[in-house]
């Protein structure tokens, strides 16, 4: 029998029902909601602008909770088609692209408004030449160093650093897998030593 | 695209599969890898974030209250202070509105009988009225 598509399943959750799925969170939802946000948050680097792993979850709740009083405003939670956890993971996604689309914005437009150009015709951008004048450069080199570390991590694990190749091609996991003939299971393995690894 | 975007974006592309995995994992598998390891306490953390929307929300409520009333209080007319501006005041609302005159004088019969503060009792009654 075909399924009445006008089912509930379009209907927002409340402030209530929000309150009770935070009373019912597990310590395994707490640590899923926890690790993702950390995840994300470091993989911004210096785009996250000093946000944390609490801002990212704080920000997807806040949205949440808009979400329960107005049509406009916030993110809302159906809670028929994803349960709360879900529901937060994608608000903490869709969030944390915001921020990194907000700074590369902001950057390029800094870019195209103070570039120089030097005297040979070369143009540097401001970013370049913070760079070469820096006290410290730790905070510029953040993602380099990051990287550098994480590919140390791995120089001895040769299905680790193939899977690693794939993340630089941009390929995603399935591409991954498939380019380089990668068991699924092995694959999956090989993401659990990471993950094990990059804390 | 800069060296450092390229780095910038191979760290997120990183991070974001192992965001990813982590929200792929079983409850068995998460509670096999992290069960034992400190992390944030999100319930309590969560709680605290939604304490913090009720009080945002109720001090919008109080500041909107305010200005409302505030608004009242300005927008209302100001009775005359004295006495007797009061009772002139009152003449001459009913000189010109007949039909609430014939109202009053069925109530009160004579407007001299009236006290002072059945004037001023009458004009604020007129004004939430917003009659005057």
């Amino acid at each position: 029998m075909a399924r009445n598509k006008k089912d509930d399943s379009g209907i927002a959750a409340t402030r209530d029902d929000v309150e009770r799925a935070i009373a019912a969170l597990t310590r395994a939802d707490e640590q899923r909601l926890d690790r993702f946000a950390r995840y994300k948050v470091r993989g911004l680097g210096r785009r996250a602008l000093g946000r944390d792993n609490k801002d990212l979850l704080h920000d997807a709740l806040l949205s949440t909770l808009s979400g329960t009083e107005s049509e406009t405003a916030g993110r809302r939670w159906y809670k028929n088609r994803v349960d709360f956890v879900g529901h937060l993971l994608g608000a903490m996604r869709s969030i944390a692209s915001h921020w990194k689309e907000a700074f590369d914005e902001k950057e390029a437009h800094l870019e195209s408004e103070v570039s120089v150009e030097t005297e040979d015709g070369e143009i540097l951008s401001p970013i370049e030449r913070t760079q070469s004048t820096a006290p410290s450069q730790e905070r510029i080199f953040f993602a380099k160093e990051v990287l550098g570390q994480v590919y140390k991590l791995f120089q001895n694990d040769d299905l680790a650093a193939l899977v690693i190749e794939g993340i630089r091609e941009n390929w995603t996991g399935p591409e991954t897998m498939d380019r380089l003939e990668i068991p699924k299971d092995e694959y999956e393995a090989a993401i659990k030593r990471i993950r094990y690894q990059v804390r | 695209m800069s060296t450092q975007k390229q780095h910038d974006d191979e760290l997120e592309a990183l991070m974001s599969l192992l965001a990813e995995s982590v929200a792929d994992m079983s409850r068995e598998q998460v509670e096999n890898e992290f069960g034992d390891e400190p992390g944030l306490n999100v319930k309590s953390f969560l709680q605290s974030v939604l304490k913090e929307f009720d009080q945002a929300k109720l001090r919008e409520a109080r500041a909107k209250y305010q200005s409302a009333t505030k608004d009242l209080s300005e927008r209302s007319p100001k009775l005359p202070e004295n006495a007797l501006e009061q009772r002139a005041l009152l003449s001459a609302f009913l000189n010109q509105r007949a039909d609430v005159r014939s109202m009053f004088t069925a109530q009160f019969r004579e407007f001299e009988e009236l006290t002072d503060s059945d004037v001023e009792s009458l004009l604020k009654q007129l004004i939430d009225l917003g009659m005057i």
